[in-house]
């Protein structure tokens, strides 16, 4: 089975990126994709969002698994996740660079985001933090913010599954501290890709496409045609994602 | 087919002898027939000289299809405008090329005269950095309305933001040009949408070293087939397609290429 465990449904409020379903449906289908991954985009009324995935996973539901977002600095965002999660989706989307531009500073390791590892727990929903779509150019200060908040955040909550994608910063090093760490490979090229399979080993990478900033479809090509073996693409491309979600995926 | 963005050196970064077969069987086995060779810069200016001289000799082995940029480091000032005289004096340099890290530099302006002066267009390498931003590719660009300017990777891959940046750039500059290599599907489908097909061109940024992005392909040739897939992803019109991939290249170039 292939998996893409990121691609983005909706408009992005921020930045130019939109994507339709029928657009996700279509790259699935032309790409030999199985499963995809919905995430909404970030959003301040992130009902709507959570809605809307949950029902393009009622539409398809042998195509999607619907993943929730909350405005963490919201007083609403523990009962949202409840009511999400009644509503069929199964894991949490994170985007601090987004809330992080509210009104309210937003650091992983911060007072907002625990309660809502808290509640995933409770749900045993697994959580994807988002990179900042501008993480390049930031400052050493920012990356090391990154970097010790996912460390805190790991070591306190051994219990989540976490996926982040490789460009965050000492994400090899993190990776071999916290077993439950998983690579979301968007965005990677093949020599990336290659090089973390040698570093971290090939059972912690996932297939994702953070469509549609990246593309589903040369994704998927960019692991096929890396230096890696048969076997670590499989991986890659699916049989992880079958092991560590096998839950959500009910397989 | 030509790909707009490609590497050519005289030594690897280990300091082993190349030549310029390799990439031709690259690109004779993924289909390209020809490509804009940027050449390859170097620590010194002498490294540099022999650089765009290796450049040219492979054009001459492969004429019509390799085509070469003169490789210009404005931090060699006086010598580096120099050597733009030089190379285009020994013809079939079709534009200059401009390398990481440079675009804001002083003599980057005397470099754009020397470009007005012989009517070749000029490519620049663009990232999220502050001296290789589009931006200051599109101040540089503004300054010279007659100079057409490629803007490498279109501000490429590592920030969606400057990505944007780059399509604004071309927007309010008709002379701006966007190649695509390391972009993403997305922003060159917004590019088409608000530019028209008629000023991006398709690059891979291969080169005959192996060095770099290809080492982690399982063959060479992938590393240009994987840029191709970006923009056939985009499931343009015909007409569309054939421009990015080739067509506005041979017009920028002036070119009469193809095996």
């Amino acid at each position: 089975m292939i998996v893409d465990i990121h691609a983005h449904l909706g408009r992005h409020p921020l930045f130019e990126f939109e994507q339709a379903l029928e657009e996700i449906i279509r790259d699935m289908s032309e790409y030999g994709i199985d499963k995809t991954f919905l995430h909404p985009f970030p959003r301040m009324r992130f009902r709507d969002a959570n809605d809307s995935v949950a029902s393009a996973v009622r539409q398809y539901p042998n195509k999607f698994v619907g993943f929730l977002c909350v405005n963490p600095t919201d007083g609403e965002a523990l009962k949202e996740i409840e009511r999400a999660v009644k509503l069929g989706l199964k894991g949490l989307t994170v985007d601090p660079e987004f809330y992080a531009s509210m009104e309210q500073p937003l650091t992983l390791a911060g007072k907002f985001l625990s309660p809502l590892l808290e509640k995933a727990v409770q749900c045993d929903l697994p959580v994807l933090i988002c990179t900042p779509n501008v993480r390049v150019g930031h400052s050493q200060d920012t990356a090391l913010q990154m970097y010790n908040g996912l460390d805190e955040l790991s070591g306190r909550f051994p219990e989540v599954r976490i996926v982040v994608d490789l460009f965050w910063p000492g994400i090899t090093e993190l990776g071999q501290r916290h077993p439950h760490l998983y690579v979301d490979t968007a965005g990677a090229s093949a020599g990336r890709i290659a090089d973390l399979v040698s570093r971290l080993g090939a059972t912690r990478l996932l297939f994702g496409s953070s469509s549609p900033r990246y593309h589903a479809g040369t994704h998927k090509q960019t692991i096929r045609w890396s230096r890696t073996s048969p076997e670590q693409k499989a991986m890659i491309l699916g049989k992880n994602a079958e092991r560590i979600f096998k839950d959500i995926l009910a397989l | 087919m030509i790909d707009a963005h490609t590497h050519l050196s005289p030594v690897s970064p280990e300091g082993a002898e190349l030549r310029a077969e390799s990439m031709i069987e690259k690109m004779n086995a993924s289909g390209v027939d020809a490509i804009i060779s940027m050449g390859s810069g170097g620590d010194t200016f002498e490294a540099l000289k022999r650089n765009n001289d290796f450049n040219l000799q492979s054009a001459v082995d492969y004429a019509n299809r390799i085509i070469p940029l003169v490789y210009f480091d404005p931090r060699y000032e006086e010598d580096g405008i120099g050597e733009i005289d030089r190379c285009i004096a020994k013809g079939r340099f079709k534009g200059i090329k401009v390398g990481h890290q440079f675009a804001e530099a002083r003599y980057m302006y005397p470099m754009m005269e020397k470009a007005q002066e012989y009517k070749l267009p000029v490519a620049i390498h663009s990232d999220h950095s502050v001296r290789n931003h589009p931006y200051i590719i599109a101040d540089l660009a503004s300054s010279f309305p007659k100079v057409p300017v490629v803007i490498l990777h279109m501000g490429g891959r590592t920030s969606a933001a400057v990505e944007m940046v780059a399509i604004k750039a071309a927007e309010k500059n008709q002379n701006v040009w966007l190649e695509t290599c390391f972009s993403n599907p997305y922003p060159i489908r917004i590019a088409v949408q608000r530019l028209g097909a008629d000023r991006i061109m398709f690059g891979s940024d291969t080169s005959n070293s192996g060095f770099g992005y290809g080492s982690g392909y399982e063959r060479e040739e992938y590393e240009m087939m994987i840029h191709m897939e970006s923009i056939r992803c985009l499931r343009l019109p015909k007409e569309e397609e054939a421009k990015i991939m080739g067509v506005n290249a041979m017009r920028l170039f002036s070119l009469e290429v193809g095996r």
